[in-house]
């Protein structure tokens, strides 16, 4: 499974990408929306993890921008909204299928992820 | 609630919630840093040796990140405090890096900077705080939608002859905003409870509200 993971908060995404290596999971970092084009660009991932808000660029317009350079690539919100009920409001005008809240569990994401791959076989 | 008490709702709601997710991301990375200290003790567990250094590294910004915390929570109760008194006096610079700060990341994901360095004496009006600092917040508000492609908002407040001015400068996008309806009815509202006067001046790219007989 390769994962890209996209947040401005670089200790957040470094680490959780450092957590997911140990876990056997491929996982690129970055920091930045245009940062994100260029690495969906130039490799394949299965799954982009998404911070919903990011300077220049939110992930939902990130995701529209990730869609035209891989159509197959899946999605999974992350939103420091205060509470998954307001998240669950705005996720319905994200088409977001996929979310998790901050602080993120791992455990939870790596679910979700699994979640999706299946799903995509099955596709 | 008149319109200066629903302007004043409006901004103490979009600070908190500002607030809230900037220490969502902080309790998100201690919450991150401490899964990787237990992965690197359950590696340990297993006979993978573990470099203490590495460890220290871990702990330090976990240490950081608590300083952020408690730097965000302290300007959250001086905000909170701003409500205390409906009139009082008040150190313009304070009450303009106050909001400066609580709106940093409001600022930063517009691409923008806020700059408050260039104040160093105190300047002292006697009004009610927290509509000082709506006031402010609107204006500034404005201000970073007229950067331009500087990206800058300047900030500072002075003593100009009887009166005291704030000052939003580096606006060098103002020139092609004149067509828009700035200050509008919460702003004006805001302005004249305050017995405040605004000025915008495109060509020197300022936004400038003046408070009278200090």
């Amino acid at each position: 499974m390769r994962v890209l993971l996209v947040d401005d908060e670089k200790e957040l995404v470094s680490t959780l990408a450092e957590r997911l290596s140990l876990r056997d999971i491929e996982a690129d970092w970055v920091t930045t929306g245009e940062a994100a084009i260029k690495s969906v660009a130039s490799k394949t991932y299965d799954i982009a993890v998404l911070d919903v808000k990011m300077p220049k660029i939110s992930g939902i317009e990130l995701k529209k921008k990730l869609e035209e350079i891989n159509p197959v690539l899946k999605y999974i919100f992350i939103t420091g909204h205060g509470s998954e009920e307001d998240f669950m409001t705005a996720s319905s005008e994200l088409g977001a299928e996929y979310y998790l809240v901050k602080p993120v569990n791992i455990d939870d994401l790596i679910q979700k992820m699994k979640e999706i791959l299946i799903k995509k076989e099955k596709v | 609630m008149d319109i200066d008490g629903e302007n004043a709702l409006k901004f103490f709601g979009k600070m908190t919630a500002s607030i809230s997710h900037e220490l969502k991301n902080v309790l998100a990375i201690i919450n991150e840093k401490a899964g990787l200290l237990e992965d690197l003790c359950a590696m340990a567990e297993k006979g993978r040796p573990v470099d203490p250094e590495r460890i220290k590294a871990v702990s330090e910004k976990v240490i950081k990140q608590v300083q952020r915390g408690d730097e965000i929570i302290r300007k959250l109760n001086s905000f909170a405090h701003c409500a205390d008194e409906s009139v009082c006096d008040v150190d313009l610079c304070e009450g303009i890096k106050l909001v400066s700060g609580l709106s940093g990341r409001i600022a930063l994901m517009r691409g923008i900077s806020l700059a408050t360095d260039q104040m160093s004496a105190p300047v002292i009006i006697n009004t009610n705080p927290f509509l000082l600092e709506t006031l402010v917040w609107l204006f500034l508000d404005f201000a970073m939608d007229a950067t331009g492609e500087e990206k800058t908002v300047s900030i500072t407040a002075e003593k100009q002859h009887a009166n005291v001015v704030v000052r939003f400068s580096r606006l060098k996008g103002l020139a092609g905003m004149q067509q828009k309806n700035f200050p509008g009815e919460n702003e004006k509202s805001l302005l004249a409870t305050l017995k405040a006067t605004a000025c915008i001046d495109a060509a020197a790219g300022e936004v400038v509200i003046s408070f009278g007989q200090y």
